[in-house]
C-alpha cells in the first residue's frame, strides 16, 4: 500500500455540508468522537493506518493518488498532508494525517504527525459563517513566529489575502486578531467585531482600520486588500506548497531515522528545482 | 547504460568554466562587471556588441573554450553559484544548461537573466534573433531549433543569480516591454493541449503587470510590461521580432513614452532622467482598464508595501514546468542529444513525478515495464500507472492495459478494454496495441 486512497478514511464534519471531493468512500464521524471511530475503523478493517481528513477540509479528487513514499509507509509515526485555504489561498499544515493504526489503539486525540509531506489533500474551507471563518482565521495566526523576512511577509499575507472569498474579511480580521502582541482568545477577539454582523456594508473600512491598528503594534506587513486585488494576487500564488514545507519535511525526515535519508535526498532533489532555497 | 543508483555521478565545478560578461548599454555595467571579477577574477566581457545572436557568437569567441557561461549585465551572482557542480552527463555537445535568476524588482525566478553554460559548438550553430530566417520569429535563442529533437535547453536546480533590468527608468520599460510582449506571444500560439502552460504564462504576465511599485524604478518596468501586452493585443501591424530592435525602443521610449508622461519631480541619477510621478501612476491604472477588456490576464494596482510583501515573501517557485525535467528524462531514456542514461532518466522522472507531473508517473512506470529499472518491479509499475491515469494521463491507460495483459491472469478482458478505450479518449491511440 503506497497511495494515500490505499487506507480507510474517515472525515471530520464541520459546518459544511458538501460531501463530494476526494475519499467518495469515507466514514464520517464528529470531531468530538474521530479518533475513537479511527481506532474502531483500523479495528474493523485490519487496515495498518486510517487516514483522518480535518474537519473543513474538501479532500481534491486526486488525494487518493498522493503516493506516500515506501520507506514511510511502514513507520509508526503520524504523516499529515497539508491543504490550501480557499480564503487565502495559501497552504495549511492541517489537512489529513495518516495515523497507524498502533498509535491510535492509545491515542486521545489525533496525533501530530511527525513530517507533513508536501503533497496537498484539497481545500481548506471553514468560511461558512463568519464566526467559524474568524475562528479559522485566528488559528492560522495566532502564536506563529516568524524567523526570517521571507517568513514575516507571508504571515502578513496570511492575514491579508481572502477579501473576495466568503467571509473572507471575517477570516482576516480573525487572523489580525491572533497577531496582536497579548492576543485575546479567540471569543473574547470575536465579541470584539461582532457587532459588524448588523452592518456589513463597514467591514471594507474596518479592516482598514484593523490592519493599521495591526501594523502599528507589530510592524507586520498586513494590508486591507480590494476585493479585486485580492483575487488577482491569490491567482499569483503557486501551486505547489511553500519552500519552508518542503524543509520541514527533509528535516523531519533526517531527524528521524537515516532510514528516511534517501527520501529526504529525493524530496531536495525534487524541491531544489522549484525553490531555490533549497538547492 | 545501467548503472547502480547507489554509484555517486561524477560532477564538475561550474567555476571550471570561462564566465563571460556580456554587456550593450547599460550604464550600471562597469559596476557589476567589477563585482563579478571579484568573484571570478578570470572572466572575460563583451560589450556593445548589437544583437542578441551576435552578442553571444562574440562571448563564445571570447571565452576561447568548449563551453562558456553567460552573465547578462543586470545579473549579479550570488554565494551559492561557487558551490554549484554539474554532472558530467549533462555536458553533452546538444544541451544548454540553465539555472533560473530571480528578479529582484518582482521576484520571479526565471529564465530572464538566467546564467546559462553555452557548448560553443550550439552558439555558433545557432541561427537565433537577428540570424533567424526571415521566415521564422524568434524571440529567445531556440535552443532547441539548432537540431530539432537533439539540441535542448536543461533546466538546472537551484538559482544562484539576482538580476535587476531597472537600474535606469528606460531599462526598466525595455525589459517590462520586451519580457510580456514574448510572453504573450507564447500564449497566442499555445494550443489546447497545452492550457497548463498557458495559465503558467498568464501567471508570469500577471506578476510582470502588477508587482514592482515598492521598486525604485518598478512603476516604468509594470508600466513596460503593460504596453508589451497591448502592443501584442492591439497594435496594427505589429511585429514581435522589433523587441530585439534596441534602437527601434530607444527612439519609441525618446519620442513617445517620455513624452507622454512628462517631466516632474523623479528624477533618476543614473540616467538624468525626469518624470511625473504621478502621471505614470494614471498611466499604469489606465493601462490596466484597457488591457482588462482585452485580454484574460488580470492584474492589481497594488502599493509599494503589499508589492514588498509579494516579492520579498519569496513565494514565487521558478518558472519551470515540470514538463521540461520529464522531457530531459526522456532524452536520457532514449539517447537523444546524449548518451542513454536510465540511473539519470530514473532520478529526473522522480523528481518531476514528486511535482506531481503525470507523464513522469508514467514514464517511471513504463521504466519498471520495460524492465530498464535497477529492479524492475510490475506491482509497482501497475500502481505508478494507476496513479498517473488518477491524474489525467493520456498514456497510462493504455500501458496499463499492456501490463496487465502480460502480467496479470486476473485482469478482465472488459477492464483492460476501459483502459484502452480511456486513453483513446485521452488522445492517445495508438495502433499497434499489444506490447
Amino acid at each position: 500500500m503506497t497511495l494515500l486512497g490505499d487506507f480507510p478514511v474517515i472525515r471530520t464534519r464541520g459546518a459544511e455540508t458538501e460531501r463530494n471531493g476526494g475519499f467518495g468512500d469515507a466514514v464520517w464521524s464528529a470531531a468530538g468522537d474521530v479518533t475513537a471511530a479511527a481506532r474502531q475503523l483500523a479495528m474493523d478493517t485490519g487496515a495498518p493506518a486510517i487516514v483522518i481528513v480535518a474537519a473543513h477540509v474538501k479532500p481534491s479528487m486526486q488525494a487518493g493518488v498522493i503516493r506516500i513514499a515506501p520507506e514511510l509507509a511502514t513507520i509508526d509515526a503520524a504523516i499529515g498532508f497539508p491543504s490550501r485555504s480557499l480564503v487565502t489561498g495559501l497552504f495549511l499544515t492541517s489537512g489529513a494525517v495518516l495515523v497507524p493504526a498502533k498509535l491510535l489503539q492509545t491515542a486521545e486525540s489525533v496525533p501530530t504527525p511527525t513530517f507533513v509531506l508536501p503533497h496537498s489533500v484539497g481545500r481548506f474551507a471553514g468560511n461558512e459563517t463568519p464566526e467559524l471563518a474568524f475562528g479559522n482565521g485566528y488559528t492560522t495566526t495566532f502564536g506563529r513566529v516568524a524567523q526570517t523576512v521571507e517568513k514575516r511577509q507571508r504571515l502578513g499575507l496570511a492575514a491579508s489575502l481572502g477579501t473576495e472569498a466568503l467571509n473572507g474579511y471575517w477570516w482576516i480580521l480573525g487572523a489580525l486578531a491572533g497577531l496582536l502582541p497579548q492576543a485575546l482568545p479567540v471569543h473574547e477577539a470575536w465579541v470584539r467585531h461582532e457587532n459588524l454582523l448588523s452592518a456589513p456594508n463597514d467591514l471594507p473600512r474596518h479592516l482598514e482600520g484593523e490592519s493599521r491598528r495591526v501594523r502599528l503594534a507589530t510592524d507586520m506587513p498586513v494590508w486591507a486588500l480590494s476585493q479585486s486585488d485580492s483575487r488577482t494576487l491569490k491567482a499569483m500564488l503557486p501551486e505547489w506548497p511553500p519552500s519552508d514545507m518542503w524543509q520541514d519535511f527533509v528535516s523531519a525526515c533526517k531527524d528521524f531515522s537515516p532510514d528516511l535519508d534517501s527520501v529526504a535526498e529525493r524530496y531536495t532533489r525534487a524541491a531544489s528545482h522549484v525553490w531555490s532555497e533549497m538547492a | 547504460m545501467r548503472r547502480p543508483r547507489s554509484e555517486k555521478l561524477s560532477s564538475v565545478p561550474l567555476s571550471d568554466f570561462p564566465v563571460v560578461f556580456i554587456s550593450y548599454d547599460e550604464p550600471w555595467a562597469d559596476r557589476i562587471w567589477e563585482k563579478l571579477q571579484e568573484a571570478r577574477p578570470d572572466a572575460k566581457r563583451v560589450h556593445g556588441i548589437k544583437g542578441l545572436n551576435a552578442c553571444h557568437v562574440a562571448a563564445a569567441e571570447e571565452a576561447g573554450a568548449e563551453w562558456f557561461l553567460t552573465v547578462d549585465a543586470d545579473t549579479v551572482l550570488c554565494d551559492s553559484a561557487s558551490d554549484v557542480t554539474i554532472p558530467d552527463a549533462y555536458l553533452q555537445p546538444m544541451f544548454r544548461l540553465d539555472w533560473p535568476s530571480r528578479n529582484a524588482v518582482n521576484g520571479i525566478v526565471s529564465g530572464n537573466g538566467s546564467l546559462k553554460l553555452w557548448p560553443r559548438k550550439l552558439v555558433m550553430d545557432m541561427r537565433s534573433h537577428e540570424r533567424a530566417p526571415d521566415n521564422r520569429v524568434s524571440l529567445d535563442a531556440d535552443v532547441g531549433a539548432i537540431r530539432p529533437g537533439r539540441s535542448r535547453l536543461v533546466p538546472m536546480p537551484g538559482c544562484h543569480s539576482v538580476s535587476d533590468p531597472s537600474r535606469t527608468p528606460f531599462h526598466a520599460f525595455r525589459a517590462g516591454f520586451r519580457e510580456t510582449s514574448f510572453l504573450s506571444w507564447l500564449v497566442r500560439r499555445l494550443s489546447g493541449r497545452e492550457a497548463r502552460n498557458v495559465d503558467d504564462l498568464a501567471q508570469i504576465i500577471a506578476i510582470w503587470c502588477s508587482l514592482g511599485t515598492h521598486a525604485p524604478h518598478g512603476k516604468w518596468m509594470i508600466y513596460g510590461a503593460r504596453l508589451g501586452l497591448w502592443a501584442e493585443y492591439a497594435w496594427k501591424n505589429w511585429d514581435i521580432r522589433t523587441t530585439h530592435d534596441y534602437d527601434w525602443i530607444a527612439m519609441f521610449w525618446k519620442r513617445h513614452v517620455l513624452p507622454r508622461i512628462g517631466t516632474g519631480g523623479e528624477r533618476c541619477s543614473l540616467s538624468d532622467t525626469h518624470w511625473d510621478a504621478d502621471r505614470l501612476g494614471e498611466e499604469i491604472t489606465a493601462l490596466g482598464r484597457v488591457l482588462e477588456n482585452v485580454s484574460d490576464i488580470p492584474m492589481a494596482d497594488v502599493g509599494a508595501g503589499v508589492s514588498a510583501t509579494m516579492v520579498d515573501g519569496q513565494i514565487f517557485p521558478a518558472t519551470r514546468h515540470p514538463a521540461a525535467i520529464d522531457a530531459l528524462g526522456r532524452a536520457f531514456q532514449k539517447g537523444s542529444g546524449s548518451p542513454i542514461n536510465i540511473p539519470i532518466a530514473t532520478e529526473l522522472f522522480e523528481v518531476a513525478a514528486l511535482l506531481e507531473y503525470p507523464s513522469s508517473i508514467t514514464n517511471l512506470a513504463r521504466l519498471h515495464q520495460l524492465e530498464l529499472a535497477e529492479d524492475p518491479d510490475p506491482d509497482f509499475a501497475e500502481s505508478l500507472f494507476r496513479q498517473a491515469m488518477a491524474l489525467g494521463c493520456a498514456y497510462a491507460p493504455h500501458h496499463l492495459a499492456t501490463l496487465l495483459r502480460q502480467n496479470s491472469e486476473a485482469a478482465s478482458t472488459d477492464e483492460i478494454a476501459r483502459l484502452v478505450d480511456l486513453s483513446a479518449e485521452r488522445g492517445f491511440a495508438p495502433v499497434e496495441t499489444t506490447a
